[in-house]
């Protein structure tokens, strides 16, 4: 049987400032296949970020739940989806690099501990940075790169450990067209029978790209719908 | 909770250790000072205590001391002697000529010594002096150039030097200065076939409090009868207020140590944003866990030992003087210290409950409870 990500009747509500709850997601249910990519689209706002962190493990619903091969992956414990988030590679809407840290070692972060030798971790670092065309980068800092720069770097970071889930937020945000296509082009080099693969997208370059998305959603108001 | 140690991980602790390099070298600098503080403080008072109880193991079972309305009174050698063996139990008994004069530098304790039996705990190389010749402890200071010193006590003698004891003979030769016995009751002012008090043997140690009664009516003149035991605890005493003195500087060590703590601790709840990171990332608490005991011991552990051998080279280093000077007042070259090893890792047990462990707990409590929390709450900004 393929794995899925399926989301079922997901809420999530979230207390505003004059202290009344709103609702950021409202009852979205969807189901995200292997061996496909899946473009959310929806204005700012609309929850896109909330729904991947969601789908990530990084949240949880406030109804509703998120089942990973058919298990209840958002109601288990918090060591148990530490665990289980090893299967997820995440890139956020802002690269969140450390900038004390060299390009490498803030691309080898997320497989440091399941890793046993140096080589091979350089090794990964590289090949992540080689496929997204900026292993020149390597040695520098992460504060001394532009923001199309960073932003190809999480992604690397993100791709590094060959997850099984590709969550990515707005990955073409702060690109020019070439950074763009690199890494549109990476995304589908990426499409793997064993991979599912979800991304935020407000660019309307990836949304473009139908070759390259198998189904494409729409949120907004906190609803999910598919688009065909 | 599962740790495995890989070398990539060892070597990433190192790594985000010195991340921020300056933060790292202050840590690294506080640490080391706090230990040699704490461990010279109390390492000092171990040796001492340890020194002490080991040239009491070497003192006679009992000291007898003819006493009189003024203080002590030179005794009869022979005859007291004679009385003392007279006692069932005591096996040996010999006078003692020593006192306390003034040196060049200072204080000293002339002593008189003809007998092989006094030269116990002596250096085998050093000849007995003879009359008009002197043996100097390393803390005595001579005239360097004429090699004569000059003692002055109820009486004033200069007499050559003909010999320097090794830095390393004794704690109790620090002060001395060893001469002829009719040069040490010159000084003294204790005349001929006179002693200062007598040094009796008993055949068992147990039983010396046991023959005082019978010691005390053997001879016809009051006595002051002083056992190994009364003599330890008069030590102890003096010990004790010193290294009091000693321990009141551990205060601001403590607080300064308070700070450190208080400082880590805030490092890394400061950090909490990373740890959120790392866990989005598929880092386990255990891994977070491990990350942060590796991180915390790489920066304490060489810390902690640099200080720790300071404080060692301090105390017990041979010619070191100030620690001594600033904490217990000797005004003069050390003596020469001793520690054994059940003292030395108390020692180290006390560093690491006073230093190491509040450190460690500042270090790991913070990043255990982020470890612990979903990534969600550090990553908050991330949400829209």
């Amino acid at each position: 049987m393929d794995s899925a990500l399926v989301c079922q009747d997901i809420s999530l509500l979230r207390r505003g400032w004059e202290g009344s709850q709103r609702a950021v997601l409202k009852n979205v249910s969807a189901v995200f296949k292997a061996g496909q990519v899946a473009i959310i689209s929806g204005p700012t706002g609309a929850g896109k970020s909330t729904l991947l962190h969601i789908l990530a493990g990084l949240l949880r619903p406030s109804q509703g739940q998120v089942l990973a091969d058919n298990r209840p992956v958002s109601r288990w414990n918090t060591a148990h989806r530490d665990r289980w988030r090893r299967k997820v590679g995440i890139v956020f809407q802002h690269p969140r690099l450390l900038n004390e840290l060299t390009v490498l070692e803030n691309v080898i972060l997320p497989i440091i501990p399941r890793v046993s030798s140096i080589a091979r971790l350089r090794q990964r670092g590289y090949e992540a940075l080689e496929s997204l065309g900026i292993s020149h980068l390597a040695g520098q800092p992460g504060f001394a790169l532009s923001g199309g720069e960073q932003q190809r770097v999480s992604i690397a970071r993100a791709i590094v450990s060959q997850p099984e889930i590709l969550i990515a937020d707005e990955p073409t945000a702060h690109q020019d067209e070439t950074g763009a296509a690199a890494i549109i082009h990476r995304l589908t080099e990426w499409k793997r029978p064993n991979t599912i693969t979800i991304i935020a997208a407000h660019d309307a370059r990836l949304r473009r790209h139908s070759d390259f998305a198998d189904r494409q959603f729409e949120l907004r108001c906190g609803g999910l719908k598919e688009l065909q | 909770m599962k740790f495995r140690s890989s070398y990539p991980f060892l070597a990433w602790a190192v790594r985000d250790s010195i991340r921020q390099p300056l933060e790292a070298l202050l840590l690294f600098l506080s640490l080391a000072s706090l230990a040699a503080v704490l461990g010279t403080v109390l390492l000092l008072s171990q040796t001492l205590s340890h020194t002490a109880q080991r040239l009491l193991k070497d003192a006679p079972a009992l000291v007898i001391r003819r006493v009189g309305a003024g203080g002590w009174a030179p005794m009869p050698v022979q005859e007291s002697v004679r009385l003392a063996k007279s006692v069932a139990g005591v096996i040996g008994a010999r006078t003692r000529i020593w006192g306390t004069v003034n040196g060049p530098g200072g204080p000293v304790t002339v002593f008189g010594i003809d007998q092989p039996l006094e030269r116990a705990g002596l250096p085998d190389n050093i000849l007995l002096p003879s009359p008009g010749q002197a043996i100097l402890g390393p803390g005595v200071m001579a005239d360097a150039k004429t090699g004569v010193i000059k003692l002055s006590g109820t009486n004033s003698l200069v007499v050559q030097v003909a010999a320097v004891l090794d830095s390393r003979t004794s704690m109790v030769a620090h002060d001395l200065v060893l001469l002829h016995p009719n040069d040490a009751r010159q000084i003294l002012g204790i005349a001929p076939g006179y002693a200062r008090d007598l040094a009796v043997d008993v055949f068992y140690d147990n039983e010396a409090e046991a023959l005082l009664p019978d010691l005390a009516s053997a001879y016809p003149w009051p006595v002051l009868l002083i056992t190994r035991r009364e003599a330890a605890g008069i030590y102890s005493a003096g010990l004790a207020r010193r290294s009091g003195l000693a321990y009141m500087t551990l205060v601001p060590a403590l607080l300064a140590l308070a700070f450190i703590v208080v400082g880590a601790y805030k490092n890394q709840s400061a950090r909490r944003y990373e740890v959120g990171l790392y866990k989005a990332f598929g880092w386990t608490t255990a891994d977070i866990f491990r990350l942060q005991l590796l991180k915390a011991l790489f920066s304490g552990i060489p810390a902690v030992v640099c200080g720790l051998i300071l404080a060692y080279g301090l105390v017990l280093w041979p010619g070191v003087s100030w620690p001594g000077y600033l904490l217990l007042g000797w005004k003069q070259y050390p003596p020469l210290l001793y520690l054994d090893v059940s003292g030395a890792l108390l020692v180290l047990l006390e560093i690491a409950l006073l230093l190491f462990l509040p450190y460690l707990a500042a270090a790991l409590w913070p990043a255990i409870k982020a470890a612990t929390t979903d990534p969600q709450d550090f990553l908050a900004k991330e949400f829209i």
